[in-house]
């Protein structure tokens, strides 16, 4: 067993030790993977033949694969016969009220500014009436429904709208894409649906938040987004808060198709359990995320602010296919303690004029490892495309690492592929000029970090904005020596 | 106010300030000038506690305590304001959110309470508009592509809101044309007052045309070779610093 | 621990290693060949790396592997050879001379007398001359830390190794130029030619290398696998600049490791300009505080050239400066590939690292693959990388054109302006006139 393994497990008896053993309730069947396992979810989830065939036959494909082995991570080893593939639906253990939370779980909140009924959803206290209240699904169904968009649980897809999952689901995202992408695709417990119809702009930001966090999904969730032809839509992922997380292993799937014209913005903060401050427990965030840009002027849009996880494995991708489409990449990676992250993007251009954009910062702290990884290609047909990327990375800290590696593949003398990347730390010169001005030395670096994060911040709605400017000082606490 | 008594300084194994006497009372405005590579940058560096200077021996007593014993953002709190030659630029920093940040910290150790965010604009406006300084700026990141005059400016503005006892001004003359100058020189003498001292460095003559010291000191090779009053400052335009460095090196023979 | 490769070593290099162990024999039993045999045992280990390997992910080798070489002949060539050999030394640089002849040196055509300056064969250093000792120290640590197996194979198959040593404190007189030709006529050759470079203390000296081969109208190949390594001691300044001109169907796999002590420079120009397939590998390993390192690379590539650059830079010690600028300018249906790698140690604090690959596509058909990479444990750096791929400005061709220069003079002017950087990092002299002399005419050539 892993040491994360175990660090979780020591975390689930203390709370048994509390005497909560007897309020959680929960559906899971035993342990370990195999094709049993694959009927059982399928069955539970009471889905039909066509969508067992395609668990199963990504199962067939999962067990010829081999796990990667990647050359800057350092990864405990994980036994996928030791991991619950089936937990959910988990009800949340019910406290009478905030006292009997775990006081450092709400210091955090306090620090985030989370309101005190969003503290209590967070906390697990009376989740259902408020998850209810809250749930922007559930709010908002009946204004979404007028207007022709779907948006709901990966389940409930599957029953009300089966055709639509049939003809998207691993449209972007093959089964065999790699390891992880092929074990979801067998085990995916549940995740979210939507569906944007042709010339529709969504009015408001659809948001995977809340669900996730009751359902207690995150394991191996599923996301497919398809938006039509002249359609946009806003579309926010992740938890906010410190959550602790009990899976060891979070393999998700998201999966973006956007058509002609169709701009599919999608944001992430991305906030699950580091570990702690040596580097025990935490979970790793093992995610395949890609966007199809498939019509003319199709525009797909990442934003991503990392800070959690014990090891994060994700590079949301754009396939520019469809001319004068645009691909959009903005990520802040955050890594302390002993984090390690290895992030980036694809960007593969083969229409005609097509465009994309990458904006990566990477913070590394404490002894932890940030890695940006990414590849920019232009194919053969891809007539002017153009590409900018731009990768800093901001070192705080003598035992921690920043590594750049990006991949420049140019098949087309038309293209336009612009590269730049700074490894350096935060300027004495701009320390001493804040310091100067009565700042603190805390202070002076939340500021300097934040606006050296600037673009990536512009990206992001609003209040998750400033909430992931929150994050961002939480997690640099303690950083500075 | 300030009293600086055989101040020492290195950096990098250099002596750059060899033994440093200034006295400055409330309200007195003094000038240091002198040749390029004299110290007298260090010497407002070193006030403001900036970091790879050493100070080897000596004492700098600023209203009554050890200044040297205080960190760079104790000393500001305390008043001490340096406006910088070369004023750093932060991308992505706003300059409204800088100064609102830098405003309410130094509000906040005074006792006072924190501007909201309607009165911090009120008065940002009202500095602006003294400084003849566009609300545009706030918008732009601190210091970030300014002109070398907006960032001049752009110091003052800092000061004008900061309300220091004791501001310190590094060559805030260089590189700012004659109208930028006359603005810069009306914000620092409206801040004139008796519990406000200045010290002012400057390689030029000029700055001195407009805000007028009460005494003017010349630093030669780490060491104040010669005081005076204002004349003293119209004397150098006149005659150049070769002639107090032989007068000081007569002195010293 | 040697790594493992995809592919087995073809049999009939390990023919050629019996083939010369048997020449050999007889001959005076030297250190080196326990060396040489060691080489041969670690590249049959190893296997030849394919393009499932990182570091070859863009370059397929299996065209070069797949030939039967020849051995080249161990005797002096010929008189007609000799002229030919004599030509292609710049003879308006008053210089140094070494002259290689397939991977041999030829004696006759090698002039380095200036004291100061010592050049010897490894063979001719008496096993108990420190100099042997120090060498073989050298290569055996250095063949047991790399896992490039083509320093394995130029060792298994170098017959002699050649040692250029400049004085404490000597300041060379003139530049040493050298010249590699290559000719294969009846059968493909494979040469191996092996150097070991010493700048010691305070010394001083830049060389000129130039690598060509006989006119392409043969069926046959040419493979140089060049080895060359060089130690810069303190304070040593050393200049190299290396301009491969071989015919459109030769192969050269160029190796060059340096080492640098403290406040040494090393200036690295690496241009290539010919041949099929070029594959250089530099690596520069900083061993003490205060070095300036430099890699310039220039290459211009049409027809179905291929040329790959990888270099990799240790920044293992605190203080140090690196510069590296690639530039390239690809038509035809070329591939260009740069690998850099540039790694800061987490005791290499005050580092200043540059990297840059710029690349100029003219055709429809050329491709280029860059991956500059940073890898950094040292927090107080300043580091940095870019890289840029794209054609021409057309604005600027506009430009020029509107101002009377036609399409091929317009386009020459963008070129040469593009190239700027890597010229303007020489000192002036006959060398940077004799490479920007070629570098023009290649140019034209491509039009």
């Amino acid at each position: 067993m892993s040491d994360s393994m175990q660090t979780l497990e020591k975390h689930t008896q203390s709370e048994y030790k509390y005497g909560w053993s007897s309020d959680i309730e929960m559906d899971i069947i035993p342990k370990g993977l195999s094709e049993e396992v694959v009927r059982m979810i399928s069955a539970k989830k009471k889905e039909p033949k066509w969508l067992l065939d395609w668990r199963l036959e990504a199962y067939a494909k999962w067990k010829t694969m081999k796990e990667p082995n990647w050359a800057k991570l350092n990864i405990a080893p994980i036994s996928y016969q030791d991991i619950i593939y089936y937990a959910a639906p988990k009800k949340q253990k019910k406290l009478n009220s905030l006292d009997e939370a775990d006081p450092e779980l709400l210091k955090t909140f306090e620090r985030l500014g989370i309101p005190l009924d969003e503290r209590k959803v967070l906390a697990g206290v009376a989740v259902d009436a408020v998850i209810d209240s809250v749930s922007v699904t559930t709010t908002f169904k009946k204004k979404l429904g007028e207007l022709g968009i779907i948006f709901c649980s990966f389940s409930e897809a599957v029953q009300e709208h089966p055709e639509l999952v049939r003809e998207y689901l691993g449209s972007v995202v093959p089964q065999n894409d790699n390891y992880f992408a092929a074990l979801n695709s067998a085990v995916f417990s549940d995740g979210s649906f939507c569906y944007i119809p042709k010339g529709v702009r969504c009015p408001m930001e659809l948001s995977t938040y809340f669900r996730i966090n009751a359902a207690n999904t995150g394991q191996f969730e599923r996301t497919l987004i398809v938006a039509e032809d002249d359609s946009y839509v806003s579309y926010l992922e992740g938890c906010t808060a410190p959550m602790r997380d009990e899976n060891q292993l979070h393999a998700a799937v998201v999966e973006i198709y956007a058509k002609e014209r169709a701009f599919v913005k999608y944001s992430t903060v991305q906030n699950w359990y580091p570990g702690d401050k040596d580097g025990k427990g935490g979970v790793y965030n093992f995610v395949t995320k890609r966007g199809l840009c498939n019509g003319f002027r199709s525009r797909i849009s990442w934003t991503q602010v990392e800070t959690g996880s014990a090891i994060t494995w994700k590079y949301p991708s754009c396939i520019l296919k469809g001319n004068e489409s645009i691909g959009e990449f903005y990520s802040i990676a955050v890594t302390n303690n002993y984090q390690q992250a290895d992030t980036g993007t694809k960007m593969i251009h083969l229409g005609k004029n097509t465009k994309s954009t990458i904006i990566s910062k990477g913070i590394s702290a404490g002894k932890s490892h940030n890695t940006y990884r990414g590849l920019v290609k232009i194919g053969k047909k891809a007539d002017n495309a153009r590409n900018f990327s731009e990768c800093d990375s901001l070192l705080m800290g003598d035992r921690c690492g920043a590594h750049t590696f990006p991949y420049i593949e140019i098949e087309n003398q038309s293209g336009k592929v612009e590269h730049e990347a700074t490894t350096s730390k935060i300027g004495a010169d701009q320390m001493f000029y804040c310091t100067q001005r009565g700042l603190s030395v805390e202070d002076a670096i939340n500021l300097i970090v934040n606006g050296y994060c600037k673009e990536v911040f512009n990206e992001l709605p609003m209040e998750f904005a400033v909430e992931a400017q929150k994050l961002l000082e939480i997690s640099l606490e303690g950083s500075v020596g | 106010m300030l009293k600086i008594k055989d101040l020492r300084v290195s950096v990098e194994d250099t002596e750059i300030l060899k033994g440093v006497n200034l006295e400055i009372k409330p309200g007195e405005v003094h000038a240091i000038m002198g040749p390029n590579g004299s110290g007298k940058s260090t010497l407002g560096f070193v006030l403001a506690g900036k970091d790879d200077y050493e100070v080897t021996s000596g004492s700098v007593e600023y209203q009554g305590q050890d200044l040297l014993d205080l960190s760079p953002d104790e000393r500001a709190r305390d008043g001490v304001f340096l406006g910088f030659q070369y004023p750093v630029e932060i991308p992505g920093v706003s300059n409204s959110n800088f100064l609102k940040m830098i405003i309410n910290s130094i509000r906040k150790s005074r006792g006072q309470e924190e501007l909201d965010a309607l009165a911090m604009l009120k008065l940002l406006k009202e500095k602006l508009a003294s400084l003849g300084m566009d609300t545009n700026m706030l918008k732009r990141s601190l210091n970030d592509g300014f002109s070398g005059g907006e960032k001049k400016r752009n110091e003052i503005l800092q000061m004008a809101v900061l309300d220091p006892k004791l501001a310190i001004l590094d060559e805030t003359d260089s590189g700012l044309d004659i109208d930028a100058l006359k603005v810069v020189s009306d914000g620092v003498n409206s801040m004139r007052s008796p519990d406000r001292s200045f010290l002012i460095i400057t390689h030029y003559q000029r700055l001195l045309n407009y805000i007028v010291p009460d005494f003017v000191h010349v630093l030669v090779d780490g060491k104040i070779v010669k005081s005076g009053d204002k004349s003293l400052a119209l004397e150098l335009e006149d005659k150049g610093y070769d002639w107090v460095k032989k007068e000081s090196s007569e002195v010293m023979a | 621990m040697l790594p493992k490769y995809q592919t087995e070593v073809p049999q009939h290099f390990k023919a050629l290693f019996d083939q010369l162990g048997r020449q050999l024999n007889g001959q005076k039993d030297h250190h080196f060949q326990e060396l040489r045999i060691k080489g041969g045992k670690n590249l049959f280990d190893m296997g030849f790396p394919t393009t499932r390997n990182e570091d070859y992910k863009y370059t397929a080798l299996g065209r070069v592997f797949n030939k039967e070489y020849q051995l080249p002949d161990p005797k002096q060539p010929g008189p007609e050879m000799m002229e030919e050999l004599r030509g292609l030394f710049n003879s308006e640089m008053d210089s140094h001379r070494i002259c290689f002849y397939n991977g041999q040196l030829v004696s006759e055509l090698t002039e380095v007398n200036e004291k100061g300056i010592g050049f010897f064969r490894l063979s001719d250093l008496s096993d108990e001359d420190l100099l042997n000792g120090e060498v073989l120290k050298h290569m055996d640590h250095t063949l047991s830390q790399t896992n490039n197996p083509f320093l394995h194979l130029n060792t298994a198959l170098c017959r002699e190794p050649l040692v250029l040593v400049v004085d404490k404190d000597h300041r060379a007189s003139k530049p040493i130029q050298v010249v590699y030709h290559y000719s294969a006529n009846d059968s493909d050759l494979i040469a191996n030619p092996q150097f070991f470079v010493i700048a010691r203390e305070n010394s001083k000296f830049s060389m000129i290398e130039k690598h060509t081969s006989n006119p392409s109208d043969r069926e046959v190949a040419v493979f140089a696998n060049v080895f060359q390594r060089w130690i810069t001691e303190k304070n040593a300044n050393v200049d190299h600049t290396k301009i491969q001109e071989l015919s459109e169907n030769d192969f050269i796999i160029h190796n060059l490791i340096a080492s640098q002590e403290a406040h040494s420079h090393f200036y690295a120009l690496t241009a290539d300009l010919g041949s099929r397939i070029t594959r250089n590998n530099l690596e520069v390993h900083l061993l003490d505080s205060h070095t300036q390192t430099d890699m310039f690379g220039l290459f211009i590539g049409n027809a179905n050239q291929h040329i790959d650059n990888q270099t990799f830079l240790d920044h293992a010690v605190p203080h140090c400066e690196s510069r590296e600028w690639y530039k390239g300018v690809l038509s035809g249906k070329s591939r260009g590939v740069f690998n850099g790698k540039v790694l800061v140690r987490q005791d290499a604090q005050k580092t200043n690292a540059f990297q840059q690959n710029n690349t100029l596509l003219s055709s429809d058909h050329a491709r280029m693959d860059s991956k500059p990479q940073l890898e950094i444990y040292a927090d107080d750096v300043k580091c940095s990388h870019g890289a840029t791929i794209g054609q021409m400005d057309d604005q600027i061709l506009f430009y020029l054109k509107s101002r009377g220069l036609d399409d091929d003079q317009a386009g020459e002017l963008v070129k040469v302006a593009f190239l700027a950087e890597v010229f303007n990092s020489m000192d002036e002299g006959a060398i940077k006139n004799t490479l920007a002399g070629k570098v023009l005419d290649k140019l034209r050539e491509i039009q």
